[in-house]
């Protein structure tokens, strides 16, 4: 059985259901998160785990131990809340004590744990300070730290960085990783952010309306986002309405699913006409690859699909250029790795789209 | 700008001048001997305050105001502060119910609610009319907008909610959390609840004389009183009165100065 079992995890609030039957397990030491837009349910499934939310149906198992029936102090399980919770007449030290010294731990072993926490969130200067005079970032150290030391066999993370501003939260959600990674901890991450969500998991959950609508690595996650709304969520995905799609790929008939198509998988080709590769057949290719996911692709392998667009507009990002170009009344992305040889359109200018038919991602419907 | 400094500084003089003079007026008075036909005393003496001192009444009178207020903030403080916590915490639907009961007291003037209370309680099964219960009563509904707004506000201010999430989560039941965390946090906002709630009673007038004036004698009732019988005697108790708030609003402010001090304790 596996260290954390969630089992029918349903929630409502007045007629609401909030959670819908959430099953969800964990392995000791693994980092998942929960990734959902506001009002998914996530928050509300963290709480319920830890207990200050009453759940109306289902089990949690941590270790072994039904925990469902029992009050938040007596789950061993730790939290860290988006707004610190940090207790404003306590010291630094006397925060990260607080729930040693409630249990009743002598004050020498306490100090030195305390002291050892500062060390690892590498606060030991600021041991004396109180909360209103640390920055957001070393408030939730301090938070981070006083959950650590109830020794929590699980670790429950409520958006701890989306208070911070974005540079003290990247290095934070580093911080986060390797410290979860060092001590083995198990943890539940909640985040709106897909970029924190996919650099610091080992496993994400996409949430939508109370229920996990796809589970994987965020490798699987990113490259396959199984429905519509997945593929919005995680990113810059393209995503073709059936009709877009076979008014793109020139089908004769509309397809029943729609398609997502990651923006650095379009290859921009200078020029109106097609390669001179071109043989013609797309439209038997193109019919053949993309009427219908549940098929293999097309048995002759990777097939490149062509269209003509014109380039929109242009926005520097850095590392990458992203290109906006309409093509067949459709607006597409299109990324381009800024660097030497690659070609780079301005605005205005004619184009050849090139697009592999294996990064045609088709995609399940919603069902809302 | 030099020139215009000095008009606002006049301006705030006579504004100043045209409020302390009646109080200083009566401070002098409270001090004075022989005051006739002079601008200013021609003698000074402590006698009235002496006299004061020694009066049954008025000590009887301070006594009588200082634990009814007090008994009066005491129960409203056992009552609201838990009241307020499990409303603000766990049913913060419910705050609505609250802010238009202690409107109430604003709502429904003095002399309404002496007449109401009077007829509702001189007879029947609870006749307290005339007993300090009726006006602890009175009073305690008085002071409820001062007790609840006061007490909501500085659990707000902690953000009572989440430090109570996070102390359960650190392994402490509710009750331990409410007063290792909430408590000493709230500290303040109790006081100056405290503070607030007594000086109003202190000076409250209508209600107590309406429901009470004939059996039991507060301050105000007192000074009331003895008006007629003497300026002299009612300057001084005037002063004493004045002082005692005086007190009690710095101690008001100094809290309030604490309490952004960053509540610590």
């Amino acid at each position: 059985m596996s260290y954390l079992q969630l089992a029918g995890i349903t929630k409502r609030f007045g007629g609401n259901t909030v959670l819908d039957n959430i099953h969800l397990s964990a392995v000791k030491g693994e980092m998942i998160t929960l990734l959902g837009p506001s009002g998914c349910g996530k928050s509300t499934l963290l709480r319920c785990i830890s207990g200050l939310t009453e759940i109306e149906a289902g089990s949690v198992v941590l270790e072994e131990r039904e925990l469902t029936s029992l009050a938040p102090r007596d789950r061993e399980v730790g939290m860290v809340f988006q707004s610190y919770g940090l207790f404003p007449n306590l010291s630094v030290s006397e925060n990260i004590g607080y729930g040693l010294k409630m249990k009743g731990i002598k004050k020498e072993q306490r100090t030195k744990s305390v002291n050892e926490l500062l060390e690892l969130v590498d606060l030991s200067e600021k041991h004396h300070a109180y909360p209103h005079e640390l920055s957001g970032g070393q408030q939730q150290r301090v938070a981070l730290a006083r959950s650590l030391a109830m020794q929590p066999k699980l670790m429950l993370l409520d958006e701890p960085l989306s208070a911070l501003d974005a540079k003290i939260r990247k290095n934070l959600r580093m911080e986060i990783r390797q410290l979860q990674k060092r001590l083995m901890m198990t943890m539940i991450f909640v985040t709106h952010d897909q970029e924190e969500a996919l650099m610091i998991s080992d496993r994400i959950c996409v949430m939508r309306n109370g229920v996990i609508v796809q589970e994987g690595s965020p490798e699987q996650i990113y490259s396959a986002p199984r429905t519509e709304f997945v593929a919005r969520f995680i990113g810059n995905y393209n995503v073709l309405e059936p009709e877009q799609a076979a008014r793109l790929a020139g089908l004769a008939k509309v397809p029943d699913i729609s398609y997502a198509i990651r923006p650095e998988s379009i290859i921009l080709l200078p020029g109106e006409g097609m390669p001179s590769t071109w043989n013609g057949s797309q439209e038997f290719i193109a019919a053949t690859t993309l009427s219908g996911y549940a098929t293999p692709p097309f048995s002759g392998g990777d097939i490149p699909l062509y269209w003509t667009g014109k380039v929109v507009s242009m926005t520097m990002l850095g590392n990458i250029l992203r290109y906006s170009v309409e093509s067949e009344g459709v607006l597409l992305s299109v990324d381009i790795l800024a660097g030497q040889g690659t070609y780079r359109p301005s605005e205005q200018s004619e184009v050849t789209l090139c697009v592999y038919t294996s990064q045609c991602i088709p995609l399940e419907k919603d069902g809302a | 700008m030099t020139r215009k400094m000095g008009y606002h500084r006049i301006l705030i003089s006579f504004l100043l001048l045209y409020l302390l003079l009646p109080l200083i007026a009566t401070a002098l008075y409270a001090f004075a001997g022989k005051w006739d036909h002079t601008i200013l005393p021609e003698t000074w003496t402590l006698d009235w305050f002496r006299q004061m001192s020694l009066d049954a009444r008025f000590l009887e009178s301070l006594w009588n105001s200082f634990y009814l207020c007090g008994i009066s903030v005491l129960l409203s403080l056992i009552i609201m502060l838990p009241t307020v916590f499990i409303v603000t915490v766990y049913f913060p639907r419910w705050e609505f119910l609250f802010k238009s009961m202690v409107i109430l007291p604003y709502a429904v003037p003095g002399i309404v609610a002496a007449v109401g209370l009077i007829r509702t309680y001189s007879s029947g099964p609870i006749a307290i009319s005339g007993t300090p219960y009726i006006l602890i009563g009175a009073y305690f509904v008085a002071i409820l907008p001062y007790m609840y707004q006061g007490l909501r506000n500085s659990m707000l201010t902690v953000d009572a909610p989440a430090l109570l999430d996070a102390a359960e989560m650190l392994g402490v039941s509710k009750i331990t959390a409410f007063r290792t965390v909430i408590l000493p946090n709230i500290l303040p906002g109790i006081t100056v609840s405290i503070l607030l709630s007594f000086s109003v009673l202190f000076g409250e007038f209508v209600l107590t004389n309406m429901l009470v004036g004939g059996q039991i004698e507060t301050v105000q009732i007192y000074l009331y009183n003895r008006l007629s019988e003497s300026g002299h005697l009612a300057s001084t108790i005037a002063i004493l009165y004045f002082s005692f708030i005086l007190l009690v609003s710095i101690g008001l402010t100094k809290m309030g100065n604490f309490m952004k001090g960053g509540l610590r304790l």
